[in-house]
């Protein structure tokens, strides 16, 4: 199991996301995904989570780290310019 | 009975922390005494040398005359140039004067001689006898205009000199002037006897004089403070105890409980609330010592260097992310041109030369034959198609190229980009190397003297437990022991203050560093220290996904 582009992710919180983009840095699955809540998209709720297998399951962090975000967010805005 | 008040008396003069004994005291009484005794002296002998010293300076004074001498003669002097040249002026005025009438006289006699010769020389054309006369009478008109001409030249000279003498006389006058104005100040100078007074030194030897009387005063306050010692006022009390004078005794004790409670913690009289402040004492040196441990005091005088060396690494990052995919997306088209489309061309091509072979041969067969006719139609028309489809391949191929290329040229674009990015990061580092760092003091000492002071409260309240009973609670044990009202045992075992609590509390300011060091070891978890990166069980961030779904669902 893996996050998917255009997916829609429950977490044991019952927080939503929809995956947006993904990109892979120094080996690690970075997700560009947006909060719903009331089965609507939220365009506030942008999150960055990483992906990582633990124990056979399936687990995402929410990436806080600001240098790391900038980067990531560059990845993500470079990835829709179309050559 | 005594033996339990003194006992008291003692855990009292222990809670003043004071270390000192009595004979140590005393050494110090002896030692200050002599010091007042010697700074009295010093200032007694100050005070006469003040006195006796006129701080008159001689030598200006000695100038001032020698000036005042050389002054008086040059303006003798002046005033006797000035005579002679007044008189000079006068005898040149009385030669003005007779040369003006003689010159004047000498003009009328002209004028009147020139007439006489014109009525002489009228004469001459009637009588031949006054010619020799005429002559005689011109030679003497001539003579006389010589004389005239001499005596105007010589007035010219005396007014000339006159103008000189005034001159001479105006700039004598000037200096003569200076020369007074300046004797009277010396004059006036060497009648006043503060002018040649030293008040450099004089302030000087009156700013020592106070010096020696503020150390005089601190002295005293410290001989104050020591006849006024925890300890002597215990002996003290001891003594009027033994005498049974248990009234002063009272009055002794209750001095030196005073002392006792001036002390930090020493008036609390509740353990728990003690034992809740030490509590949050430790929290609070705990974090001190955390958040030191964190901090490298380092000015932030590059900041902005350091905000743009991360900017400069996030874009190479980015930038490498994006040179990476492009390559991906390089072979991809490569692999498409190699594998497909370069060979569905082939194929096309080869299919073409075997329809025009084909079609060539029917046609060279030359026949009206309607079926062979026909083929030959069909496989034009099929030779036709192919060529198309080969011109669209042809058109694709044209395009994957481009695309290839622009992809390509992209590529380049960026790895020029990034290696500005890494030219310019790399000097940013080299300038950051060389450059010295420059560590907050100030702030630094702020927190050491914060640090310190907490680890003094926390040393202190752990001296005040130690004790168990509160000061209070001692005095009242004694006064009750002295008036045997109570037989109560203070019985709390009194741990000797003499060495320290706690070695690690007692920090001094120079072992600071390596104190904060061991502290952090102790009380930090490493695994906080690590990067934000790693992932950890207790993260808050950290979440299982428990169900993913097209989005579509959710539409629907």
């Amino acid at each position: 199991m893996t996050l998917k582009f255009n997916h829609i992710i429950t977490l044991e919180n019952n927080d939503k996301y929809v995956v947006l983009n993904n990109a892979i840095l120094g080996g690690k699955k970075y997700y560009l995904s947006m909060g719903i809540t009331n089965k609507k998209a939220n365009p506030q709720n942008i999150k960055i989570l990483e992906e990582f297998i633990r124990d056979e399951e399936l687990y995402v962090q929410i990436i806080e780290d600001q240098k790391l975000v900038n980067t990531l967010l560059k990845i993500f805005a470079s990835q829709n310019k179309s050559y | 009975m005594n033996t339990k008040i003194f006992n008291n008396i003692d855990t009292l003069i222990d809670m003043a922390t004071l270390s000192k004994s009595k004979e140590e005291i005393n050494a110090e009484l002896i030692e200050v005494n002599s010091l007042i005794e010697s700074k009295k002296k010093e200032i007694e002998a100050k005070k006469q040398d003040i006195a006796e010293e006129d701080y008159v300076n001689t030598s200006l004074e000695l100038v001032d005359k020698n000036i005042e001498v050389s002054l008086e003669q040059k303006v003798a002097k002046l005033n006797r140039q000035l005579k002679e040249l007044e008189n000079k002026n006068i005898e040149l005025k009385e030669n003005e004067d007779s040369l003006n009438k003689e010159i004047r006289a000498l003009e009328e006699n002209s004028e009147d001689n020139q007439e006489y010769l014109k009525l002489l020389g009228d004469r001459v054309s009637t009588s031949k006898d006054l010619t020799s006369l005429i002559k005689s009478e011109e030679d003497h008109a001539k003579h006389q205009a010589t004389i005239l001409k001499n005596k105007k030249k010589e007035y010219e000279q005396v007014l000339k000199e006159l103008e000189l003498n005034f001159q001479a006389k105006e700039e004598l006058e000037a200096k003569l002037e200076e020369y007074t104005k300046r004797l009277s100040d010396i004059k006036s100078n060497l009648k006043n006897p503060n002018t040649y007074i030293n008040k450099e030194q004089k302030e000087k030897d009156e700013q020592s004089l106070e010096e020696l009387n503020q150390s005089l005063e601190e002295l005293e306050k410290r001989k104050l403070i020591l006849l006024c010692d925890a300890s002597i006022i215990g002996m003290d009390a001891k003594e009027l105890v033994l005498k049974k004078n248990y009234k002063e005794a009272q009055a002794k004790i209750k001095e030196l409980l005073t002392i006792v409670k001036a002390k930090p913690f020493m008036d609390i009289k509740d353990n728990k609330t003690l034992e809740t402040t030490l509590e949050k004492k430790e929290n609070e040196r705990r974090e001190l010592v955390t958040l030191m441990a964190n901090k490298n005091y380092e000015l932030s005088l590059n900041t902005s260097f350091q905000i743009r060396l991360d900017y400069l690494q996030e874009e190479i990052t980015a930038l490498d992310y994006q040179i990476n995919d492009k390559e991906t997306t390089l072979k991809q088209i490569d692999d498409y041109l190699n594998n497909r489309l370069a060979s569905d061309i082939r194929t096309c091509e080869e299919d073409i030369e075997v329809l025009e072979d084909f079609v060539a041969n029917l046609k060279q067969l030359d026949t009206k034959d309607s079926e062979t006719l026909k083929t030959l139609e069909k496989k034009e028309q099929e030779l036709t198609t192919l060529k198309t489809i080969l011109a669209n391949y042809k058109d694709d191929l044209k395009d994957v190229l481009k695309k290839y290329q622009n992809i390509k040229e992209l590529i380049e674009q960026l790895t020029i980009k990034k290696d500005n990015y890494l030219t310019e990061m790399n000097n940013l580092k080299d300038y950051q190397n060389t450059d010295v760092k420059v560590i907050d003091i100030i702030k630094r000492k702020e927190d050491e003297d914060r640090l310190k002071a907490i680890n003094e409260d926390i040393q202190n309240i752990k001296a005040r437990l130690a004790y168990g009973d509160s000061p209070d609670d001692i005095f009242d044990l004694i006064v009750a022991e002295m008036g045997e009202t109570s037989k109560t045992n203070v019985g709390n075992k009194i741990e000797s203050l003499d060495e320290p609590l706690d070695d690690s509390l007692s920090l001094e300011t120079d072992t600071l560093t390596d104190t904060l060091e061991d502290a952090l070891k102790e009380d930090i978890p490493q695994e906080n220290l690590s990067s934000v990166e790693s992932l950890d069980d207790n993260n808050s961030n950290v979440f299982k996904v428990i169900d993913i779904q097209p989005i579509e669902e959710l539409r629907g």
